[in-house]
């Protein structure tokens, strides 16, 4: 009776996960290979504000095409507002009004980009970009001559000192920033103190002396971009005209930066986002995904008008920093059916079901060695001090608090040494299951003590391989893609685990454990 | 150790009716103890209840501490008791038990000839109260303490510093499978066969040691002491499995259980614990499957009720699993 309940069961799990899943592929289009180019991505603005009585206008600044960088399209979420692109000297920006908004309001836009080697850019070959500044070398020779202020000589030595240096612009842009870097320099120490203008932000600074030395220099607000990232942080940067072309620029070290993208948002002084009729500032944060698949998105527009209930329950659909949270989290689930498979019919011990899991998990963060490392040592630096606190005669809570703690420690220990030595585990670490770690530590000792360090050994290693194994299915691209773009298949998890469940054969360790009844039994008589 | 383990072949298994893990949980335990009766076999102290209730012999209760303030008792308490054991009520794997000889003003004299002063005592039993030494839970433990138990003289050289006891696996009320376990140096004095104690296998009908293992390998002399252990006439095995059969009777609601029994000198067999998810080890000392005899008991509609009634059927199922002929 129970054994034909588990087999309609997981038939109907199966034959539900197995339409959906053929009329998205078959009907909507939806590609079961991810994309492989990794150019193209999203960049996602959430801005939130709380209207006002009366008619709201926000105006939030959009990316900008630029070296590196090339925005393809632009879209947004925001319904009953009225939508309005504009482009100013500040940038390209995008208006969100509407005549009424009263109350908390969320906002999306989006914008497409291509990612560009910078280095087969083409040189713009325009003319250069004019530059008006109040000090500009006509201007301050003759403010000098009249009436000179600590700050325009302050100002006028500085760009002669960095002239006389340098034969080139690249050169003198080099030269200028070098000296600004040198705050106990008297001179800068003039220039920020007496300047009109709040000059100790050492972007504005440089790009306010290179404008009077007449080269074209902007002060910008963007996006640096290294990987997919659920929230990034605008940061400040300075761009140089020179060459024909713009150069972001280290403010400290004056050389030209070309490591990472960087999307430009806005350029001099504007605010990212400025608000009209708004009760207090708007917000704006970003986000940054790569776009997953060319025919996925495009199944995904289509679907809008065919299925709208596929685009409805699409994860795609979520806000980008929900997207990202997703991807993990659907692939626990899977990393549990690995282990649930190891320990039910190849007989695998580990302690618990969901420690190994989590460690794979947090394997995709560090690498898989590293990961390995780090628990290896983290779990015996803790067994080592949990064999101490057991000698002083701890009650068993008290002792768990310690131990967490001074794992806490060591791990935070991990991430300084790690920075210093720039490895890049400061992100992963704080991932890693910091209470399942101690746990382990726990339950290793006590079964150290109580049952034998064969037991405990074997335990621990048997975690580790099925840990392993799991990080091995759950780090494949192309799992992670089935799962997030067709979480339907999850359905197949419950069916295949219902089937595990029902599993009352032998594991595959028993062949091991009972090899002696690998014969025909001598006492059980003589036929076989 | 080979280098290359060996394997039993797939259908092996299976022909000589062997139960693995999966098959255990699945077939047995999952359907037939009810998970809401666990804290019967979980706590001692219930088990002595319910035993005591069914007319099974119990190691007599002396006393319990239920929080820390009651600690200050103990010396009073223990004056008159003679020799006793404290352990934890809710105990796994035998952890924080003290087997003790008596109680002076200063102290205790452990059975193994060293003293505890009662400052030392009292901070055990904090710590079992703390349930450092408990099945999982929520943190907190009782301490029981009750009286000693002396192994039958047959085991003076069969069990090295510790108590054997005989574990019995009932299904049904009806016992289907036995083994002596025995302490050894390596298992550090406790009868758990994964810690490096002697598993031995039992003829069910007559109560004689059949072969026994250790490590999942047969041996045939006891490591510590090299006396044989097959052949032997466990004494009052009648009552060993009279007890077995009775006290699982008592608790229908777990069909499947473990029995622990100790034979002591003066007071017979006497009921250790109860365990709802007894190992199959048991398999491997008496080199018996034990499928047949449980699916064979799982079939019938009805267990027929009578202590003696059931011990037939066991010993009827016994013999037929001898002669069953695997196919």
């Amino acid at each position: 009776m129970v054994r034909m309940q588990i087999l309609v069961v997981v038939l109907i799990l199966s034959a539900i996960a197995g339409a959906v899943f053929a009329y998205k592929v078959t009907k909507l289009g939806f590609p079961v290979i991810p994309n492989q180019d990794q150019s193209e991505f999203y960049v996602e603005a959430r801005v939130s504000f709380t209207g006002g009585t009366g008619p709201v206008s926000v105006k939030a600044a959009l990316p900008n095409s630029a070296a590196g960088f090339a925005v393809l399209e632009t879209d947004a979420l925001a319904t009953g507002f009225g939508l309005l692109e504009e482009a100013d000297e500040n940038g390209n920006a995008m208006f969100f009004e509407q005549r009424s908004a009263e109350g908390p309001q969320t906002v999306f836009y989006r914008v497409r980009g291509y990612r560009i080697d910078s280095s087969n850019v083409a040189r713009s070959g325009g003319r250069a970009p004019e530059v008006a500044s109040p000090f500009a070398t006509d201007l301050r020779k003759r403010a000098l001559r009249t009436e000179p202020t600590p700050f325009l000589l302050a100002l006028d030595d500085i760009i002669e000192l960095g002239q006389a240096r340098s034969a080139d612009d690249r050169n003198f842009v080099r030269n200028i920033a070098l000296i600004l870097a040198d705050t106990r320099d008297e001179r800068v120490e003039t220039l920020i103190e007496d300047a009109v203008t709040d000059l100790r932000e050492p972007e504005r600074l440089l790009v306010t002396v290179l404008q009077a030395a007449e080269i074209p220099a902007r002060r910008v607000t963007g996006l640096p971009v290294r990987i997919e990232q659920a929230a990034v942080t605008p940061r400040i940067a300075v761009e140089v005209y020179f060459e024909e072309q713009w150069h972001r620029i280290s403010p400290r070290t004056g050389t030209v930066t070309m490591d990472d993208v960087f999307i430009p948002l806005s350029y001099g002084d504007a605010p990212l986002i400025s608000g009209e009729g708004t009760r207090g500032e708007p917000e704006i944060s970003f986000s940054v995904r790569n776009v997953i698949n060319d025919k996925l998105e495009h199944a995904l527009w289509t679907s809008r008008s065919a299925a709208p209930i596929v685009s409805w329950a699409s994860l795609l659909s979520l806000p980008l920093s929900t997207q990202i949270v997703f991807k993990a989290i659907f692939l626990v689930p899977i990393g549990a059916l690995v282990i649930a498979f190891l320990r039910q019919i190849v007989g695998v011990s580990t302690f618990g079901t969901f420690m190994p899991v989590l460690i794979a998990l947090s394997f995709r963060e560090t690498g898989l060695l590293n990961g390995i490392g780090l628990f290896v040592g983290l779990v015996g630096a803790g067994l080592l001090l949990r064999a101490y606190f057991s000698k002083l005669h701890l009650l068993l809570v008290p002792r768990l608090t310690a131990v967490l703690a001074i794992v806490t420690l060591l791990m935070a220990l991990i991430a300084l040494v790690g920075n210093a030595a720039d490895f890049r585990l400061g992100l992963s670490i704080s991932l890693f299951p910091l209470v399942i770690l101690t746990m382990t530590i726990e339950r290793m000792s006590i079964m150290w003590e109580e049952v034998g360090a064969r037991e405990a050994l074997i335990r621990g290693a048997g975690s580790i391989f099925a840990a392993i194994i799991a990080f091995l299915i759950v780090s494949n691209e192309q799992i992670e893609y089935l799962a997030f773009v067709f979480p339907e298949l999850l359905l197949i998890v419950v069916a295949l685990a219902v089937l595990l469940g029902g599993y009352n054969g032998y594991k595959l360790s028993e062949y091991l454990r009972f090899n002696m009844f690998g014969q025909k039994l001598p006492d059980l008589g003589d036929s076989g | 150790m080979r280098l290359i383990p060996r394997l039993a072949a797939p259908w092996r298994l299976k022909a000589n009716s062997i139960l693995g893990i999966n098959g255990r949980n699945r077939d047995y335990v999952a359907p037939f103890n009810d998970r809401r009766f666990y804290h019967l076999v979980d706590n001692k102290l219930t088990t002595k209840a319910m035993a005591l209730k069914a007319g099974v012999t119990v190691p007599k209760l002396i006393g319990r501490v239920d929080y820390t303030g009651q600690v200050k008792t103990l010396p009073d308490m223990l004056k008159n008791a003679g020799d006793f054991v404290i352990k934890p009520a809710r105990g796994a794997g035998g952890g924080g038990i003290i087997v003790a000889d008596g109680v002076d003003e200063n102290g205790l004299r452990k059975a193994s000839g060293t003293r505890m002063s009662w400052a030392e005592v009292k901070f055990h039993i904090q710590n079992i109260l703390s349930g450092m030494y408990s099945l999982g839970g929520d943190g907190s433990d009782i301490a029981v303490i009750e009286e000693r138990l002396y192994p039958h003289s047959i085991f003076k050289t069969l069990a090295f510093s510790g108590v054997p006891d005989v574990r019995v696996i009932v299904f049904r009320g009806v016992p289907v499978m036995a083994m002596l376990r025995l302490p050894t140096s390596e298992s550090d004095g406790k009868a758990n066969l994964h810690t490096g104690g002697v598993g031995v296998g039992i003829d069910l009908p007559t109560g004689v040691t059949t072969r026994a293992v250790q490590h999942d390998e047969v041996i045939d002399k006891h490591p510590d002491f090299l006396t044989p252990l097959t052949g032997l006439q466990l004494p009052r095995w009648d009552d060993v499995m009279a007890l077995a059969t009775d006290i699982a009777t008592a608790v229908p609601q777990l069909g499947y259980v473990g029995v622990d029994v100790v034979i002591d000198e003066v007071r017979g067999p006497t009921l250790l614990e109860l365990n709802a998810r007894p190992g199959i080890a048991v398999q491997i000392a008496n080199r018996k499957g034990l499928s047949a005899p449980l699916s064979a008991l799982a079939r019938m509609d009805e267990i027929p009720e009578g202590r003696d009634v059931r011990i037939a059927l066991a010993e009827k199922l016994w013999a037929g699993s001898t002669k069953q002929k695997p196919s």
